[in-house]
């Protein structure tokens, strides 16, 4: 890979991480990725309609095991439809999907660019981020939801568990980019990081209780799932929203999110200033 | 022996209204309103075996859409087109077997493949016996020096190389015709005259004939003996590159060298252009005045020393062209 | 024709190895992306030990049968996808059209994925596995059944990719709701037909017919009915399903090509 002007820009580069907070420049950002995802019609419609039908899809599976209707690992049939119906809406800020566009721009080489201007590069992905997410909350997640709720029965939270969950989504996005982030910066030492996109995505998509709720696992995989950050992206606001957590437990739910978006925050930019030396050093 | 036949041909395309208003786009999905736009709309010429034709004309005149329908992948609203005997968007695999096809923008090579990999696979793609592809290609190596970079990738590939490389990829199996569309775009000056003569050389020795569009009047002044040029869909000069001057320059400019310097010349019917110490030129337009009329009008007010008149350039008389388009027709 | 085409699937193959690394990684992200999504649906139907009366290893005879031919397909015909979707932008299909071979040949051979063998070696592994642990009466017609009906499930899902590329030539984008087939298609056949309302049921039997790719042979092998009255014997005309789809999905590229024909984009 080639930075044209990379060693010129090198000194900038090094102090790109530590940058004074200007909070004015990260808000523009995120409301410019906002009006940008608002435009894209046809891609949040298709996104919608493809999100409802995998929800209806994983519900009549929920309905053909639930036949006896009692509850299993604490889990009610309708926790279960719920909860297909909430992963789903919460697919669009990353709780099914890794986005790949940070990886687009180091492979184009734009990525110099982003790299050499007077912002700290992580504030300008997470404002980016944010704000495109926080559009797909509103609309593709909303409506996806909707549609759960009207033809599925799926639950509406008490207006104390919107809040906490809404907390929890706050958290949940800081740990999904981060974590989406690493992954994504792997591509400045592989030519091709595809293939390490891939596996990223399905260890989040399985262990963040997305493709099915942790309370399934057995005990020892379950344990596994716990000591691992995806939780706290899908499983845990999940569980909030659903009622299942309340009290003290809600605060232990915030902390551990808390705690692994700054765990996975620290990974990140560290692994940034690592990217930064290759790339001034070795010219990328 | 005519390869080429080109009979009123046209191309008509409907192009999406937007629609404005309330629920705008839910009425664009029901009912669609559009409006034709002739891209081509009445060319007609022949060609010959063995020409050098250039096919020219302001931007959006219409010529890649002529040369899209010649080449088998656009179908005509009507007209004809017959090549070597042949109706292109009826027979497109047979027909595209005997032709050769450049887009200077894109390339036709696998990009991630050594340039002579694309050149096998061509072999199999258009069956060309092993002894002829062996042939050819050791003729094209040696003629656009292919040599260096035939185990590259084609994405690493210089711009000029990857022309180069093209070129040698439409003629692999020995197409009757070649269409080119813009061949030397983008390339620098030495690529460019290698291109030139490439072209020159295997119309004159292997006697491919050769349609091009091009921007470049240089490839025109030097390749085309022939140029068809079109503006607003319609051909407005088919003939030889020199009778365009002469059909198309109007105007004249007569330069005088006077005895004494002056400041300014007030001749009638001409247009003063510059006076530089005791020269002075000036425009006429040869269809309101003549330059004997002209000299006799200024000898009469300023003595002469000396005199000429010059011919419009060529490239001045395109350029205008395509600066005005319609400005011909 | 076929030594034509192994030479240029030889070629997208070879330039797919420069870059080994990459090649495993993908192949190895492939087989875990569907292998741990048949875990999750392991651990859903082992919790409740049966989904819509089948039992796990009933449930992986439909998956296995489903991820093998999605798997295949998507591995000779992904040249629909990405590639395509590429030329279309570029406007670079014309020059597909300046090559004396039919379009959809040269579109198939733009791209070749043998990576996406992860998915069909995942699912031939669950496929054996369900086999091991179900007493299934093998007979010859049923061993000549197996390769009949994977054949089918590939044709059917390169159909569909074919289609939503097809769509391409109106749209310029492929439209993400094709995955609801494709993808989704797949996801939804790894559990029995019978659990689904009528509705899903119709669509994805004889509109979009990704159900017969594998749950009438099911059917057949586990000597089980269908509640709704498809008769097991259905197994023996996904064949002619999968062709009448594929046709149609081949038709439908012919008008695309011949709207590109006559707009030019």
């Amino acid at each position: 890979m080639e930075f044209p002007g990379s060693t010129a820009t090198g000194i900038s580069l090094l102090s790109a991480v530590r940058m004074p907070i200007n909070l004015r420049l990260y808000y523009e950002i995120a409301i410019r990725a906002f009006r940008r995802a608002s435009v894209y019609r046809a891609a949040y419609v298709a996104g919608i309609l493809t999100n409802a039908f995998f929800a209806a899809l994983r519900c009549f599976v929920y309905l053909a095991v639930y036949h006896a209707g009692t509850s299993v690992a604490g889990f009610s049939p309708n926790d279960a439809i719920t909860y297909t119906w909430l992963t789903q809406a919460l697919i669009s800020i990353g709780a099914g999907w890794l986005a790949w566009d940070l990886m687009q721009t180091i492979r184009s080489g734009d990525v110099i660019t982003d790299l050499s201007r007077p912002w700290s590069f992580y504030g300008y992905w997470l404002s980016r981020s944010l704000g495109e997410r926080c559009f797909n909350l509103l609309l593709r997640g909303s409506v996806t939801y909707l549609i759960g709720f009207l033809f599925f029965a799926a639950r509406l939270p008490h207006l104390t568990e919107a809040l906490a969950f809404v907390v929890a989504i706050g958290l949940a996005l800081l740990v999904s980019f981060a974590y989406g982030f690493i992954v994504n910066l792997t591509a400045f030492w592989l030519i091709d990081n595809t293939g390490v996109m891939l596996i990223a995505n399905i260890v989040l998509t399985f262990f963040s209780g997305f493709l099915l709720p942790l309370a399934f696992f057995p005990p020892w995989l379950r344990q596994v799932a716990l000591l691992l950050p995806f939780q706290a992206i899908t499983s845990l606001p999940a569980e909030i929203w659903l009622g299942h957590l309340t009290g003290a437990a809600v605060w232990r739910a915030f902390a551990v999110q808390a705690g692994w978006a700054l765990v996975l925050m620290l990974l990140a930019i560290r692994m940034l200033h690592f990217a930064m030396r290759k790339v001034v050093i070795q010219g990328g | 022996m005519t390869l080429i036949e080109v009979e009123h041909l046209r191309k008509t395309f409907l192009l999406a209204v937007r629609q404005t208003g309330r629920f705008a786009s839910l009425r664009g999905l029901l009912s669609r309103q559009t409006r034709p736009v002739h891209a081509v709309s009445d060319v007609s010429f022949t060609v010959a075996a063995g020409e050098l034709v250039g096919y020219i004309g302001p931007n959006g005149a219409g010529k890649s859409t002529t040369m899209k329908m010649l080449t088998g992948i656009l179908h005509p609203t009507s007209g004809r087109i017959k090549i070597a005997g042949r109706v292109p968007y009826q027979e497109r695999v047979e027909h595209v077997r005997r032709i050769g096809v450049v887009f200077g923008q894109r390339s036709q090579l696998w990009w991630d493949l050594p340039t002579i990999e694309s050149f096998a696979l061509l072999r199999h793609i258009y069956r060309i016996p092993l002894a002829r592809w062996q042939a050819n290609l050791q003729s094209f190596s040696t003629l656009l020096d292919l040599e260096p970079f035939l185990n590259t990738p084609v994405r690493q590939l210089s711009l000029g190389q990857r022309m180069r490389a093209d070129l040698a990829a439409a003629l692999l199996h020995d197409p009757a015709i070649l269409f080119l569309d813009e061949p030397t775009i983008g390339l620098d000056v030495v690529a460019r005259e290698r291109i030139r003569e490439f072209l020159e050389h295997i119309n004159r020795e292997n006697g491919v004939t050769i349609m091009l569009t091009t921007h470049d009047l240089a490839d025109i002044e030097r390749l085309c003996p022939r140029v068809v040029l079109i503006d607003h869909g319609g051909v407005v000069y088919d003939g030889p590159l020199a009778t365009l001057r002469t059909r198309f320059g109007r105007w004249r400019t007569l330069i005088v060298d006077l005895n004494q310097s002056v400041d300014h010349v007030e001749v009638p019917d001409a247009e003063l252009l510059r006076v530089e110490g005791t020269r002075v030129a000036l425009r006429f337009d040869r269809d309101r005045t003549t330059a004997a009329a002209l000299i006799a009008a200024v000898a009469a007010r300023y003595p002469i020393r000396d005199l000429t008149v010059e011919e419009p350039e060529i490239e001045s008389i395109i350029r205008d062209l395509y600066e005005q388009p319609g400005s011909l027709a | 024709m076929l030594s034509l085409y192994l030479r240029l699937i030889g070629a997208r193959i070879r330039s797919q190895m420069q870059y080994k690394l990459s090649f495993w990684l993908e192949l190895v992200g492939f087989a875990l992306s569907s292998g741990l999504e048949f875990v999750a649906l392991a651990i859903l139907v082992g919790t409740f030990h049966s989904v819509g009366g089948w039992s796990l290893a009933e449930v992986g005879v439909l998956y296995g049968l489903s991820s093998i031919s999605f798997g295949l397909a998507e591995m000779v015909s992904r040249g629909f996808d990405a590639p395509f979707e590429l030329m279309m932008q570029r406007g670079s299909f014309d020059g597909v059209l300046t090559r004396p071979l039919g379009s959809f040949f040269q579109i198939m051979t733009s791209e070749f994925q043998l990576r996406r063998l992860g998915r069909s070696t995942q699912g031939a592994l669950v496929f054996l596995y369900a086999c091991r642990h179900l007493a299934i009466h093998w007979t010859l017609a049923r061993l000549i059944l197996m390769p009949l009906t994977l054949l089918s499930g590939m044709v059917v899902y390169m159909a569909l990719i074919v289609i939503g590329a097809t769509i391409c030539f109106w749209t310029i984008k492929t439209p993400e709701v094709i995955n609801i087939f494709t993808f989704g298609g797949d996801t939804l056949v790894s559990y029995p037909l019978s659990i689904y309302n009528g509705l899903i049921r119709n669509i994805f039997l004889w509109v979009v017919p990704v159900g017969f790719v594998n749950y009438p042979a099911a059917l057949l092998l586990l000597q089980r009915s269908d509640p709704y009255g498809l008769p097991a014997t259905a197994a023996w005309a996904a064949p002619l399903v999968a062709t009448v789809f594929f046709a149609a999905a081949g038709l439908f590229w012919r008008v695309g090509v011949s709207k590109y024909t006559s707009t030019g984009s």
